[in-house]
């Protein structure tokens, strides 16, 4: 089993890795990476915005913003993505093509998800906090920025890398609109090969699993490294 | 320079504050005690608005508090705050905990920032800890760097609810000491305390509350030897007795 998941490997490495790039398209387990990490860099400033509004005082903020939320958030990614690949040329004319209709349905969906990291970190900052940087002058804003997101955001940070981990093993959704993101890539190569089925899916197993549980134990050892030089009021 | 007029407030059904009337002058040290739950703490922050009121005027230095067009973060700005639970920003050190404001609000430059901060720390006797983190620093130190922070914003009124009641007992006494220079150098205070001690020797007033009123406002030679009220009377003839 070993000697063929390693010839496996051997034959198949730069497919599995980069897909037919530079013959095709970018693909394989860098493409899930890249698209991956530009959907979290992109959601967190649009993430950062919800999450705010969400706590807002203005009910004009709130309300929109949770309503958006709890809508995203009660329906599967792989609705979203057929709506926006099958549903959205037909509104708006444009055709996207896989890569960047993913790219768009994970942007959507990490923002809000990031959003909710923000906001419950807000809401979990002792009240305190708020006073004493409004009790000095400092406007709702000022309060925001300088006191109470810097403390929300450190605190965060196992959160936003765990949402990372979402969006990787979510990337493998890509493959229902032909994505040839790295599960998709694994399904060629196993039809290619067609007698090793369980080395060819254990191979792309070990690599989710090393990606996601590298990541994972990161945020972990980020939470307890927090945990020893507290940032937080409590 | 601060005028209570007829200040109520409700909670719902509860009356928390029940037509509180009472002047502080300028440079005067007003004490404000009384059994838990009297609306001591309630009243304190009515002041700067952390908490609305249901009736009455407030008036600071003659301008009615919540008049139309008044901006709230101007009025904040003109009083110094500090907490019972100190609410230092753990994420900043002391120093950049003073300088904060003036800087955000443009009150000085960095630079100028820096300075004052630093003399300020000095002033309360902890200079040498400008570059700790809050979680390194004892209750009594935040407290002092959180009075210090207060009065970087260079306040002509600081008020103080509950200071000391989270210390521990040993570390009170610093705190009560930098409350006891600032009383001395004329400052206009307005103290929500428990420590009778400093409110016999610090004070030109104390207020009395109990159930949201004001019982008695007296000296404090008046208020420890012949306090009037019998509710008063019996605050500290339960005191005397621990």
């Amino acid at each position: 089993m070993l000697t063929s998941m390693l010839e496996l490997i051997d034959t198949y490495w730069l497919y599995f890795l980069v897909g037919q790039y530079p013959d095709g398209p970018l693909g394989g387990l860098v493409l899930t990476v890249l698209l991956s990490g530009a959907a979290l860099v992109l959601a967190l400033p649009l993430g950062l915005m919800l999450g705010i509004a969400r706590v807002s005082p203005y009910r004009a903020l709130r309300w929109p913003t949770s309503v958006l939320v709890q809508l995203v958030r009660a329906v599967p990614l792989l609705l979203v993505l057929f709506w926006v690949y099958f549903f959205l040329p037909a509104v708006t004319g444009v055709k996207t093509g896989q890569a960047s209709t993913m790219l768009i349905v994970l942007v959507i969906f990490d923002s809000v998800y990031l959003a909710e990291i923000v906001a419950a970190g807000i809401r979990a900052l002792p009240q305190g906090q708020f006073e004493s940087a409004r009790s000095l002058g400092l406007s709702y804003g000022q309060a925001l920025r300088r006191v109470v997101l810097p403390q929300t955001l450190r605190n965060g940070l196992p959160s936003i890398v765990s949402q990372l981990v979402s969006t990787i093993k979510a990337t493998s959704l890509g493959y229902i609109i032909g994505l040839s993101e790295v599960s998709f890539i694994a399904t060629q190569i196993n039809t290619l090969v067609f007698t090793q089925a369980v080395q060819v899916y254990l191979i792309l197993a070990l690599t989710y699993f090393i990606l996601c549980f590298g990541l994972s134990r990161l945020a972990f050892l980020l939470e307890r490294r927090l945990q020893r030089r507290p940032a937080q009021a409590s | 320079m601060i005028a209570l007029d007829k200040v109520n407030k409700w909670y719902g059904a509860y009356h928390a504050l029940v037509d509180v009337t009472g002047q502080v002058a300028r440079n005067e040290v007003v004490v404000v005690c009384g059994p838990s739950g009297s609306g001591k703490s309630t009243l304190i922050r009515t002041l700067n608005r952390l908490e609305e009121i249901d009736g009455g005027r407030i008036a600071i230095d003659g301008g009615d508090i919540h008049a139309k067009g008044v901006d709230v973060n101007a009025l904040r700005a003109g009083i110094g705050f500090v907490f019972q639970s100190f609410n230092l920003f753990p994420h900043l050190t002391a120093l950049e905990n003073c300088m904060l404001a003036p800087v955000q609000l443009k009150r000085a430059t960095k630079r100028e920032a820096r300075e004052q901060a630093l003399a300020l720390l000095d002033q309360v006797g902890l200079a040498h800890k400008a570059d700790a983190y809050p979680n390194a620093l004892s209750g009594g130190q935040q407290q002092r760097v959180a009075i210090a922070r207060a009065l970087a914003m260079r306040p002509p009124i600081m008020l103080f609810d509950e200071p000391t009641s989270a210390l521990d007992p040993e570390m009170v006494g610093e705190v009560l000491g930098v409350m006891r220079s600032l009383a001395q150098g004329g400052m206009t205070m307005v103290c929500v305390t428990h420590e009778m001690g400093f409110a016999r020797d610090v004070a030109d007033r104390i207020w009395f509350m109990a159930e949201g009123k004001i019982l008695e406002k007296a000296t404090p030679e008046g208020f420890f030897t012949q306090p009037q009220h019998p509710r008063a009377q019996q605050f500290l003839a339960d005191r005397r007795r621990d």
